[in-house]
């Protein structure tokens, strides 16, 4: 299926994508700040798109935007923060409906790209600072999320797995820096954080749907005359394996063990990685879903996710803190069991028929054909899902078993209950 | 086959789907989207976690089973006689899954190329049940696994224990996986007997939508529909009396801000009703608590509430309910503020304009939605079981006058009728020292 998406270089370090498609009833924008990520500008860099995101210098208060983004049928302001390899990726984005679905006949794309623009370009600004009663409340609620941090076991654990699998890494980090950081921050520097972001990072611009002639020119007016230097981002950063494995053990007041386990390794062709880990751990006929969770019954969910530009393989598990070892021994089992060549080609074949499928359903999203073009960028190609699905097609049993063999065992971390002492403590 | 296939067209778009109730029994709804490269199909017993009590026809006396039984019939269907259903699906390239609600228990499967096979699966899986006593032990330890995994999710306990407060009989305040002493009275037989009286083509329903041919999907239908006897099945819940169990439940775990659900227990709607009631009461709780709202921008700048406020119309059989969720330092002050902005309300009157805007973007919200697959499949299968058409969705909208939803601020704001459930941390030493 053919694509109508174009690529253009607006200024230095500034791109802009357009992907035309008139099927669907929304459209969407949104302009990525990617800069190199320290550890130490990260409470103050995930506090930008809060502020910017809250009011502007066109509405000054947050109830004059939010009533203005109601009264157009609903326009999503959204914002995103990443650590995206070595970099920190900062998101703001709109989402609204396409002009033809406007009863009243209003330009709502137009008008919706240049709120957009506003919020990052013409932010309430004093006397070099943002206004200080919004600072104050997103302040209180960045705190307020680091304290709540422990809610989410799930993504409690693996925060605390990624401060060992990544170590001395950015990755290690949270997006929003730690409580002492957070606590520190000072208006002034959060507003000297967004002057650098605006002049140094780079710009991904993209915009999706259909009537994007008006819009997009906005978008060019607005971004191509700002003074700028690129910063020639590399994406790839893989982790370094360790020389022995890291075995550590938190506990914590839960009622099931989250067991961990990184690996290391991968190859040079990401999409033989993609299907290494989807056959290993992330479909349901997966080696991990059907042997740990349906053949030994240990646990509800067991999987595996690749963090790409890391070029590590997670898998973590729920489970029962007893049956850990027992559950880590099976992981490390299928893995060997791939990497031995023990498995069928219609193991492999069944893979890439539920992942390509799944590649195919980008065709049906604007905001998945978007997000789809800034993959395609980061990894230096601009392939649409079906050239994509050939690329896949074309992997062979031989690249699936290099791939698992270069995958070695990294961290073991485990977050198990409070009184049932286990393993090396923190 | 002979039967009657109904398009019910959408006037803002032109688009349509089609209804047919099938001589096997089962209502199917197909919605073709032009352009759309996936498929989405749902085949749903009406059948949750609320129906622990239900007599068929040929039923001398009502049968009462153990909680969490329909979330764990769920789980053993997925298993034939020859292999696991998962197995079937990877040959056609579809992503399979299941969930259980309150109310329904639906099967379905999402691909882009393969629709008619994966069809054939789902169909004749679905309607080919096969428990063992060593097949339900071996469910018992993992679903045990996923009732562990929900004790360590804290919203879900503050939300269950608000439906603990605000109601006294009525089984929509049982945890939809039951628990683990719950599910170890589970048999094949009781299984069986669950399964006959609602897995019945009469109580269930097939709602697909996407890239599809509507005639293939009947066709197969045709020929993988077993036709059902109806067995006029009385899955009615118990009376629920017009009061609250508690106004307030208060528990410790290990978070870090209180958490809380604030709730006002309405009366039950039907049909159109509900869905004009859900409309009403939506377009309401965002004059009152949303981000335009007084109410919401005191609370954030006095720090009273933070960026994970948030409220829902939450509603089912027999239940209809207002609920507000999210941090605070005072919980109870959140409720107390809450009350008050309903009273000053009531005095003031709500602003007109606003309601106009609000409107606006709840239209907007409606179109924006047409745009997702499953979506549009999950859709069809709600106003299916709600009694309605999908698109009555924006024709009620329209329908909602100013004047009805002033009126919301007395019918769905009873403080009488309110709760509050409360998460307080445990106070934490430091990492992995925990005092109670």
């Amino acid at each position: 299926m053919k694509v109508d998406y174009e690529k253009t270089q607006i200024a230095e370090g500034v791109s802009l994508d357009v992907i035309n498609d008139s099927k669907f009833s929304t459209n969407f924008a949104s302009v990525r700040f990617v800069m190199p990520f320290r550890r130490e500008d990260a409470s103050a860099i995930s506090f930008v798109p809060s502020i910017l995101t809250t009011l502007c210098e066109r509405y000054p208060t947050k109830i004059e935007l939010n009533r203005k983004l109601l009264s157009l049928y609903n326009t999503t302001l959204g914002l995103g923060r990443s650590i995206v390899g070595d970099n920190y990726v900062v998101t703001m984005y709109v989402n609204c409906i396409s002009d033809k679905n406007a009863y009243d006949g209003e330009r709502v794309t137009e008008e919706a790209v240049s709120i957009l623009i506003d919020c990052i370009l013409n932010p309430k600004v004093t006397d070099g600072k943002f206004d200080q009663k919004e600072f104050d409340i997103i302040k209180l609620d960045l705190l307020s999320t680091i304290e709540s941090e422990i809610n989410n076991k799930r993504d409690y654990a693996q925060m605390l797995a990624n401060e060992i699998i990544y170590v001395d890494e950015p990755s290690a980090t949270k997006y929003y820096g730690t409580r002492e950081t957070a606590e520190a921050l000072t208006n002034e520097q959060v507003y000297e954080c967004y002057k650098n972001m605006l002049s140094t990072a780079d710009i991904e611009i993209t915009i999706g749907g259909s009537e994007l002639d008006n819009a997009k020119k906005l978008l060019c007016d607005a971004f191509s005359k700002l003074p700028r230097k690129s910063n020639n981002i590399v994406y790839y950063s893989g982790s370094k394996l360790k020389k022995e494995t890291a075995v550590r053990n938190v506990k914590s007041d839960v009622q099931q063990t989250r067991l961990i386990m990184a690996y290391k390794g991968g190859t040079e062709n990401v999409y033989v990685d993609k299907l290494f880990s989807a056959m290993f751990g992330a479909t349901p006929t997966s080696r991990l879903f059907m042997n740990v969770r349906e053949k030994l019954q240990l646990c509800y969910s067991c999987s595996a996710n690749l963090a790409e530009y890391k070029k590590t393989l997670m898998v973590t598990a729920g489970i029962d803190e007893n049956n850990c070892e027992k559950a880590a021994e099976e992981i490390g089992r299928q893995l060997k069991s791939i990497a031995d060549g023990d498995f069928t080609d219609d193991e492999l074949f069944q893979t890439k028929l539920m992942i390509t499928g799944a590649f195919r359903a980008n065709y049906d999203g604007i905001y998945e054909l978007c997000m789809w073009y800034n993959v395609q960028n980061r990894r230096g190609t601009c392939y649409t899902p079906d050239e994509v699905i050939d690329i896949f097609n074309s992997v062979t049993r031989e690249q699936i078993i290099e791939c698992a063999k270069s995958y070695k065992l990294d961290t073991v971390f485990t977050l198990t209950p409070q009184n049932q002492p286990k393993g090396p403590e923190q | 086959m002979n039967y009657k296939k109904e398009t019910i067209v959408n006037e803002l778009n032109g688009e349509s789907y089609v209804k047919v109730k099938h001589p096997s029994g089962l209502t199917i709804l197909i919605w073709k989207k032009e352009g759309f490269t996936t498929t989405e199909a749902l085949f749903s017993a009406k059948y949750g976690s609320v129906n622990n009590r239900f007599k068929r026809k040929d039923d001398a006396d009502f049968v009462e089973v153990p909680e969490g039984i329909a979330h764990f019939l769920e789980h053993k269907l997925f298993e034939n006689e020859d292999c696991d259903v998962f197995e079937l699906y990877a040959k056609t390239g579809a992503m399979g899954n299941a969930y259980t609600s309150f109310e329904e228990t639906t099967y379905l499967f999402s691909c882009s190329e393969n629709y008619a096979e994966s069809l054939r699966i789902l169909l004749s899986f679905v309607q080919k049940p096969y428990f063992t006593e060593q097949s339900v032990a071996k469910e018992q330890g993992i679903i045990g696994q996923e009732i562990k995994m929900g004790l360590d999710n804290p919203d879900r306990k503050s939300f269950f224990n608000l439906l603990n407060c605000l109601y006294v009989n009525h089984p929509v305040k049982i945890d939809i996986a039951g628990t683990a002493e719950s599910i170890a009275e589970i048999t094949p037989e009781l299984l069986y007997k669950c399964y006959n009286a609602f897995y019945n083509l009469h109580n269930m329903c097939l709602a697909i939508a996407g890239n599809l041919d509507v005639d293939e999907v009947l066709k197969i239908c045709d020929e993988e529909l077993i036709p059902a006897v109806d067995y006029q099945l009385d899955a009615s819940v118990i009376d629920e009396p017009q009061r609250v169990a508690q106004s307030e439940s208060v528990e410790k775990f290990p978070v870090g801000l209180p958490l809380f659900n604030i709730g006002y227990k309405c009366k039950p709607y039907e049909g159109y009703e509900l869905m004009k009631k859900e409309h009403t009461a939506s377009i309401l709780l965002q004059l009152v608590a949303g981000n335009t709202s007084k109410l919401y921008n005191d609370l954030i700048d006095e720090g009273l509430i933070n960026s994970t406020f948030d409220f829902e119309v939450f509603w089912g059989t027999g239940h209809f309910n207002i609920i507000l969720s999210g941090e605070s330092p005072e919980p109870a002050t959140v409720r107390r503020r809450i009350d008050e902005e309903i009273e000053r309300l009531k005095t003031t009157g709500l602003d007109r304009s606003e309601f106009e805007v609000v409107k606006k973007s709840k239209y907007g919200s409606i179109i924006k939605s047409y745009d997702s697959i499953d979506t549009c499949a999950s859709y069809l299968l709600n106003s299916h079981f709600a009694g309605v058409d999908v698109f009555d969705l924006q024709k009620v909208l329209a329908e909602v006058t100013f004047e009805d939803v002033q009126n919301g601020l007395y019918e769905f704001f009873n403080k009488d009728m309110s709760a509050i459930s409360i998460i307080e941390p445990i106070s934490q030493n430091k990492e992995g020292e925990c005092n109670a």
